[in-house]
C-alpha cells in the first residue's frame, strides 16, 4: 500500500482483510464475554487498552522493519534496557520531569536501534543473526546497567505512573501515546515521500538503487525508529508494571508483536503493510492474551496460541497471495504472437 | 605467486580458515578461565561438565545441515521442551522409561517434519515458520506441563550423564561424539549430504542437474526434530525432572555454535567437524564464566556478542585489507557484479 | 544538428574475451538511430557503458560535446542519459502513480501526489496508455509496465533514451503505441537509440542504423538508403571457411519426439525429432523461445501442453530425462548450468551421484576416477580437481558443464549456446566433442546464435521466431541471410 492507494481488486480485498480481522476481533471479544461477563468490565477493558496501547507502539516499529525486507528480533531486549535506564534516572532523580524522562527511554532505544542499523548494514550481518545476538546482549546489558536489582514501584515517579491512569480527559496517556504514534505511522506511511520509498525499498532494492534511492539509508534508519519506538514502549511499561525487573523486562514481546504485524496483513517478504492491519493485529492479539486469563484458561496458552497465528497467518497470506499470482499471470501473458 | 603456489594457499586457507574463529575463542576461554581460577584447568572436571552441553551439541549437530540448505530451525529447543514433556507424561502414565524415550524421539521427529512441510510443501520462508512454531511447541509443552514437574525417573536413568565409559569419558560426551561421527558421515560421505551443500550453494542448477530440493530439505528438518527428541531424553536423565521451561534461550547457543563453527549462515558451506570444534570453544567460555559465577544472563549476552563478531570480524578485516568481499545481500550484489564486470 | 550522445574509440574487455573494438558511434538530437548486430555482437554493452552500468577500457563518453566518466548509473541519470531494458526498474507492490513519481527530486516535505495525479493520467493517455493510476505495478500488463518504465524516465532532464530489446514482448498494436511515444520523444529534441532485431521493425522506426559485428563498427545508414536484405547481410558477413559436420545419413531411429509442445508466454506448437546421431541446430532472436523450448524438453519447466519422447518412453520430469539419458547444458552457464562455488570434480559429480555411490555413500575413489576422465577427455585446463569452479575460463567452464553429463549413457544432448564467451580454441574443441558424440548415435539439439556454428555444426537447422517453429533448413545450402530472413519475419524478396 502507499500513497494512494490500490487498485479496486486488491483494495478491497485489503480492506476485506482489514474488516475480517475486525470481525474476528469483535467476535473473539464477545466470545469471551459471554464465558465471562468480567471481561467487559470497565478494569478489564482499560487493562485491555493499556497492553494494546503498549504493543501498538513496538508493533508499528516491526512492521517498518519488515516492510524493509528485514526483522527485528531484540525488541523486548531493547525495551528491557530502555525500561530499566528511565527507572533508575527516575528513582535516583525523582523530580525529573517526566518529559525528560521520555527522553531519556527513547534516547535509550534509538542508540541500541542504531546499533542493530549499523551491524546489518555496516557489518552486513543478517538481520535476523544481528538481532538475535542484540537480543541477547541487550539483555545482558539490562543486568549489568541494574546491576542486578529491580527498581521497585515505590521508586517511579508519579509523573510515570500517571501515565497509566486515567486522566482528567478521561483516557489514559499510554492510549493517547498509542493513538498518536497509530496516527503518526499512518501519516508517514501514507502521506509522506520518504515513507513511499521506504515501501519501494522493500519491494524492489535492485530497481531503489537504480532510481537512485539508497537502500542502505533506509535498512538503517529503520532499525533506529525501531529502537526508539521499542525505548519509548519502555516508558509505557514502567507506567503499567511499576516494577522493573532484570531478569524479565521486555521478555516475551517479540511474539506478540510479529503475530500482530503477520496477522496485519504485512508481508514478510517487504514491500507492503498497512498500519490499520497492525492496529487490528494488536487488539486481536491484546485481546487474545487478556480474554484467556479472564475465562480462566492458564496463562500456559499465550505461547501457543501466539505460534499457531503466526503460522496460520502466514499461510493462509502466502495461499492467497499466489492464487492471486497465478491468477494475473494467467491475465497477463499469452505465447509471442 | 605462480598460479599452484596460489591454489596451495588458497587451499590451505580454505581449509583451516572455517575453524580459526572457533581455535581462537576456545584459547581465549581456556586462558581467561585458567587466569581468573587455579580450579579451572581440571581436565576431568571440565569433562564432566561438558556433559551438560551434549544436549545443545545434538541441536547444533542437525542445526548445521538446515543451515547447510541455507533454512533455519529457531524452534530447536522448543521441540525438545515439548518431546520431553511427552516423555515425562507418556512415562507417568505407566510406560517403561524405554517407551517414553523412544516416543519422545518420535514426536521430535514429527515436530520437525511438520517445520519442513511447511517450508517446502507451502513454501514458507523458514525464519518465520520457525518462529512460529518456536512459540507453539513451547506452548504445547507448557499446555502439557503447565506448572508441575514429571518427576520419579527410573535410578538407573537419572544421572546416567554421570557414567563413565571406558573410565574416562562421560556418557553424554560419547553418545555425543557416536552421533557427530553419523551426522558428519551423512554429511560428508554420503549423496544426500553432498546435494545438501550443493542445494546451498546454487538450488537452481542442483535442479538442472535433476535433484529435488524439497526432498532433502524435508529430511534435515526431520532429522533437527530427531536430534531435539534425543536431546531431550538426555537432558531428561540429567536433570531427573521435566518442566516446560527446559532448553529456555538454547536457540541462540546452538545458532552461535553452527556460525562460530564455520558454517556460512547463507547456505553451501559448512563441517561437522567445525561445529563440534565450536561446541567445546562455548563450552570453554561458559565454564570461564562459570568459574567466576557470572549471571546467567550475562553468560547468554556473551554467547550474542560472539556470534556478532563472528560475521562482523571476517568483514571488517577485509574491508582493511581493501578487499570488500561482495556481501551475499541479492539485491545489491548482483548490481554491483554488474558494475564491477 | 547537435549531437547528443558521441562513443569515441570505446573498447570493452571481461577478462580474456573482448567485447568491443574501438567503437565509434553518435546519436544526434532529435534522432532515432538503431543499433543492430547477432547476439553477442556487443550492443547491450556498448549500452551499458554509455548508460554508466559499466566502465570502457578505453575510449571516451561524451554528452553534446562533454566528456563524460560515469562511475554509476546515477551519473549518466545526472548528465540525461535513461536506459529503459527488459528488466524494469519498477515496484510491484507500489501503483503506477508511486512508481512514476518515487525518484521525484524536488521538495519532498509536503508533496502531494494528489497534485500530481491529472497531470500524470493526462500524459498517459497521450502516450497511449489508459491504466488505472492507483493499480499496483504487480497486476499491470508487461506492455504498459514497459511504458510507464518509459514514462517515469521521461521526467527529468531527459537527452538520451536507450532502448534495449523494447518490442521483444509487445503485440503489433502495442508496438505502434511505443513508437507513437517515441516520435514524440523525437519531436522534443532527444535523442534516441534503439536496440533492436526485427528489421522491419526498425527500418520503420528508425532514422539512421549502425550494424555492430564481433564489437566492431561494421557501418553505418540512414533507413531510406537500405533495405532488410541489405542490412541482413551487413549483421552477418561473409562466410568464413569452418568445417561443416559430416553429412547426416538419417536413420529411423528417433532419438528425440516433440509434440505439440507449449508453454504458455514462451512458445506454442512446437513439433520437432531428432534422429539418432542427427545434430540439430536452432536459431532465432533473442526471445523467440529457444532456450525455454530446451528446458520444457529436458524437464526443468513447466510443460503447459504437448508431449516429449526420448526413444519412445514418455517423459514428463528432469529425473526422468536424465534417466532415459538426455542432458541439459544451460546457456548461463553460471547460474544454471554449474554451481561455481563447488570444485570442478563436485560439479562433474553432481548429475551421476546415483551411480557412483553405493547404498547412498559417496565412492571417493571412482568419483576420482570419472572427474579425470572427463577432464582429460574434455581437455579442460584446470590446476587441480578442487579448483572452484567460478576459477576457470569461460571456456574451460563450458567444457565442463558438458563434461558432467558425459558420465552418463547420453542418448540425447540439449545444449544452449555451447560457445558462447569462450575463445577460439575453446571453441573448436567443444565442437569437436559435440561432432564425436553424434558419431557415437547421441542425438543433439544445440541452440545457437552465432551464424557461423548454426550453420557449420548442425545436420539440419531449426528456426524459431515468437514461440514458434517457423523453418527447417537442411544445412547444406543454408545461408545466413535465409536464417536471418525466417528469424525476423522478413519477407523472402
Amino acid at each position: 500500500m502507499g500513497i494512494i492507494g490500490m487498485r479496486p481488486l486488491a483494495r478491497n480485498l485489503a480492506r476485506f482483510r482489514d474488516l475480517g480481522i475486525g470481525g474476528i476481533v469483535l467476535a473473539v471479544a464477545i466470545a469471551f464475554g459471554a464465558v465471562n461477563p468480567v471481561f467487559f468490565r470497565p478494569e478489564n477493558l482499560f487493562a485491555i487498552l493499556l497492553s494494546v496501547g503498549i504493543i501498538v507502539v513496538l508493533a508499528v516499529g516491526q512492521m517498518l522493519v519488515i516492510i524493509s525486507r528485514q526483522i527485528d528480533l531484540s525488541i523486548g531486549s531493547t525495551l528491557g534496557v530502555a525500561a530499566m535506564v528511565t527507572a533508575m534516572v527516575g528513582r535516583d532523580l525523582p523530580d525529573i520531569p517526566t518529559i525528560l524522562l521520555a527522553a531519556v527511554s527513547v534516547g535509550v532505544g534509538a542508540l541500541l536501534g542504531a546499533v542493530n542499523g549499523f551491524l546489518v548494514v555496516g557489518a552486513k550481518i543478517p538481520p535476523i543473526i544481528a538481532t538475535l545476538g542484540t537480543l541477547a546482549i541487550y539483555r545482558g546489558l539490562v543486568f549489568i546497567v541494574s546491576n542486578n536489582t529491580q527498581v521497585n514501584p515505590s521508586e517511579i515517579p508519579s509523573g510515570v505512573t500517571a501515565l497509566a491512569r486515567v486522566s482528567p480527559i478521561g483516557v489514559p496517556p499510554i492510549v493517547l501515546i498509542g493513538v498518536g504514534v497509530v496516527l503518526a505511522a499512518w501519516y508517514f506511511t501514507r502521506k509522506t515521500m520518504t515513507g513511499l520509498r521506504l515501501y519501494a525499498v522493500g519491494s524492489n532494492p535492485e530497481a531503489a538503487i537504480a532510481r537512485g534511492l539508497s537502500p542502505l539509508k533506509f535498512q538503517f534508519w529503520v532499525f533506529v525508529v525501531m529502537g526508539a519506538l521499542a525505548g519509548l514502549g519502555g516508558l509505557l511499561y514502567i507506567a503499567r508494571y511499576s516494577t522493573v525487573n532484570p531478569a524479565d523486562v521486555g521478555a516475551g514481546f517479540e511474539l506478540q508483536v510479529i503475530s500482530a504485524v503477520v496477522i496485519g496483513g504485512t508481508n514478510i517478504f517487504g514491500g507492503s503493510g498497512s498500519v490499520a492491519g497492525v492496529l487490528m493485529g494488536v487488539f486481536l492479539v491484546g485481546i487474545l492474551a487478556n480474554g484467556l486469563t479472564v475465562i480462566g484458561v492458564s496463562g500456559f496458552w499465550q505461547s501457543a496460541a501466539s505460534g499457531a497465528i503466526i503460522i496460520i497467518a502466514v499461510v493462509i497470506d502466502t495461499l492467497v497471495r499466489r492464487q492471486m499470482s497465478n491468477g494475473k499471470k494467467k491475465e497477463k501473458s499469452r505465447p509471442n504472437e | 605467486m605462480n598460479s599452484s603456489q596460489a591454489s596451495a594457499w588458497t587451499s590451505i586457507g580454505r581449509l583451516l580458515g572455517p575453524f580459526l574463529p572457533a581455535v581462537v575463542v576456545f584459547f581465549l576461554a581456556m586462558l581467561w578461565g585458567t587466569l581468573s581460577s587455579p580450579y579451572f584447568l581440571d581436565i576431568p572436571v571440565l569433562l564432566l561438565h561438558s556433559g551438560r552441553y551434549m544436549e545443545i551439541g545434538l541441536l547444533a549437530l542437525a542445526m548445521t545441515l538446515v543451515i547447510i540448505h541455507g533454512d533455519i530451525d529457531l524452534s530447536v529447543a522448543s521441540n525438545l521442551a515439548f518431546s520431553a514433556a511427552t516423555l515425562g507424561l507418556v512415562y507417568q502414565s505407566g510406560a517403561p522409561i524405554a517407551v517414553a524415550g523412544v516416543v519422545a524421539i518420535i514426536v521430535g521427529t514429527v515436530l520437525g517434519l511438520i517445520n519442513g512441510l511447511l517450508v517446502t510443501v507451502i513454501g514458507l520462508p523458514s525464519l518465520v515458520v520457525t518462529l512460529g512454531t518456536l512459540a507453539l511447541y513451547r506452548g504445547l509443552a507448557q499446555i502439557a506441563l503447565g506448572d508441575q514437574a514429571v518427576t520419579g525417573y527410573p535410578e538407573g536413568f537419572v544421572g546416567a550423564d554421570q557414567n563413565l565409559v571406558i573410565g574416562v569419558i562421560p556418557l553424554p560426551l560419547t553418545i555425543f561424539i557416536v552421533m557427530a561421527m553419523l551426522v558428519g558421515f551423512l554429511v560428508h560421505r554420503t549423496s544426500f549430504g553432498f546435494v545438501s551443500l550443493m542445494l546451498g550453494r546454487n538450488q537452481v542448477a542442483t535442479m538442472f542437474s535433476g535433484m529435488q530440493p524439497k526432498m532433502n530439505r524435508l529430511i534435515a528438518f526431520a532429522l533437527s526434530g530427531t536430534m531435539a527428541g534425543f536431546a531431550a531424553v538426555l537432558i531428561t536423565a540429567r536433570l531427573g525432572s521435566t518442566r516446560s521451561n527446559l532448553a529456555l534461550g538454547f536457540e541462540l547457543l546452538v545458532v552461535t555454535i553452527v556460525v562460530l563453527g564455520g558454517t556460512d549462515i547463507f547456505g553451501g558451506k559448512g563441517t561437522i567437524a567445525g561445529t563440534v570444534l565450536a561446541l567445546f570453544a562455548v563450552i570453554a567460555v561458559r565454564e570461564a564464566l562459570a568459574i567466576q559465577n557470572v549471571n546467567g544472563q550475562i553468560q547468554d549476552a556473551v554467547i550474542g556478542l560472539i556470534l556478532v563478531l563472528t560475521i562482523a570480524v571476517p568483514v571488517a578485516v577485509s574491508r582493511l585489507l581493501g578487499r570488500v568481499k561482495a556481501s551475499r545481500r541479492k539485491a545489491l550484489l548482483d548490481f554491483e557484479k554488474g558494475r564491477s564486470q | 544538428m547537435t549531437v547528443s550522445l558521441r562513443c569515441e574509440g570505446v573498447s570493452k574487455w571481461f577478462g580474456e574475451s573482448g567485447v568491443l573494438d574501438s567503437v565509434d558511434f553518435s546519436v544526434e538530437a532529435g534522432e532515432i538511430h538503431a543499433l543492430l548486430g547477432e547476439n553477442g555482437a556487443g550492443k547491450s554493452t556498448l549500452m551499458k557503458i554509455c548508460s554508466g552500468l559499466y566502465r570502457p577500457n578505453r575510449g571516451f563518453v561524451s554528452v553534446e560535446g562533454e566528456r563524460q566518466s560515469f562511475s554509476s548509473v546515477m551519473d549518466a541519470q545526472a548528465a540525461g542519459i535513461a536506459l529503459i531494458h527488459q528488466e524494469p526498474r519498477l515496484f510491484p507492490d507500489l501503483n503506477v502513480l508511486e512508481n512514476i513519481w518515487i525518484d521525484f527530486r524536488g521538495k519532498v516535505r509536503g508533496f502531494n501526489l494528489r497534485s500530481v495525479e491529472k497531470q500524470t493520467q493526462d500524459y498517459l493517455n497521450e502516450l497511449g496508455c489508459g491504466v488505472d493510476l492507483r493499480a499496483r505495478m504487480a497486476d499491470i500488463s508487461v506492455a504498459d509496465q514497459q511504458l510507464i518504465d518509459v514514462a517515469s524516465a521521461l521526467r527529468k532532464d531527459l537527452k538520451i533514451l536507450i532502448v534495449d530489446e523494447p518490442t521483444a514482448s509487445l503485440t503489433p498494436s502495442e508496438v505502434d503505441r511505443l513508437f507513437g511515444v517515441l516520435r514524440r520523444l523525437k519531436k522534443q529534441g532527444v535523442a534516441i537509440v534503439f536496440i533492436g532485431h526485427r528489421l522491419s521493425e526498425i527500418l520503420e522506426i528508425s532514422d539512421t542504423m549502425t550494424v555492430l559485428r564481433d564489437g566492431r563498427v561494421v557501418g553505418s545508414i540512414r533507413a531510406a538508403q537500405t533495405t532488410e536484405d541489405e542490412l541482413a547481410r551487413m549483421m552477418v558477413g561473409r562466410n568464413i571457411d569452418v568445417a561443416d559436420s559430416e553429412p547426416y545419413v538419417s536413420s529411423d531411429s528417433k532419438v528425440l519426439q516433440v509434440h505439440n509442445l507449449s508453454a504458455t508466454g514462451k512458445f506454442k506448437d512446437v513439433s520437432l525429432e531428432v534422429g539418432s546421431g542427427e545434430i540439430v541446430g536452432v536459431g532465432g532472436l533473442v526471445g523467440s523461445g529457444r532456450s525455454e523450448l530446451l528446458e520444457a524438453i529436458f524437464g526443468v519447466r513447466k510443460k503447459y501442453s504437448g508431449t516429449v519422447s526420448i526413444n519412445g518412453a514418455r517423459i514428463s520430469n528432469a529425473l526422468g530425462s536424465i534417466k532415459a539419458g538426455s542432458a541439459l547444458v544451460p546457456e548461463d552457464r553460471g547460474r544454471n548450468g554449474l554451481v561455481l562455488r563447488a570444485t570442478v570434480l563436485e560439479n562433474i559429480v553432481l548429475p551421476s551421484l546415483r551411480t557412483l555411490s553405493r547404498l547412498g555413500v559417496r565412492r571417493r575413489k571412482r568419483e576420482l576416477a570419472l572427474a579425470r576422465r572427463m577432464i582429460s577427455e574434455l581437455g579442460v585446463r584446470t590446476a587441480s580437481l578442487e579448483m572452484e569452479a567460478g576459477a576457470l575460463s569461460g571456456g574451460n567452464q563450458q567444457k565442463l558443464s558438458l563434461a558432467k553429463w558425459l558420465a552418463h549413457d547420453l542418448k540425447l544432448l540439449l545444449i544452449d549456446e555451447p560457445t558462447r564467451g569462450v575463445d577460439i580454441g575453446s571453441k573448436s574443441e567443444i565442437h569437436t566433442l559435440i561432432r564425436q558424440l553424434a558419431s557415437r548415435g547421441v542425438g543433439v539439439l544445440v541452440v545457437s546464435s552465432d551464424m557461423r556454428e548454426l550453420l557449420s555444426l548442425p545436420h539440419r537447422i531449426l528456426v524459431m521466431r515468437e514461440g514458434e517453429l517457423v523453418g527447417s533448413l537442411p544445412a547444406a545450402g543454408a545461408t545466413e541471410e535465409s536464417v536471418i530472413k525466417l528469424a525476423s519475419g522478413v519477407k523472402a524478396a
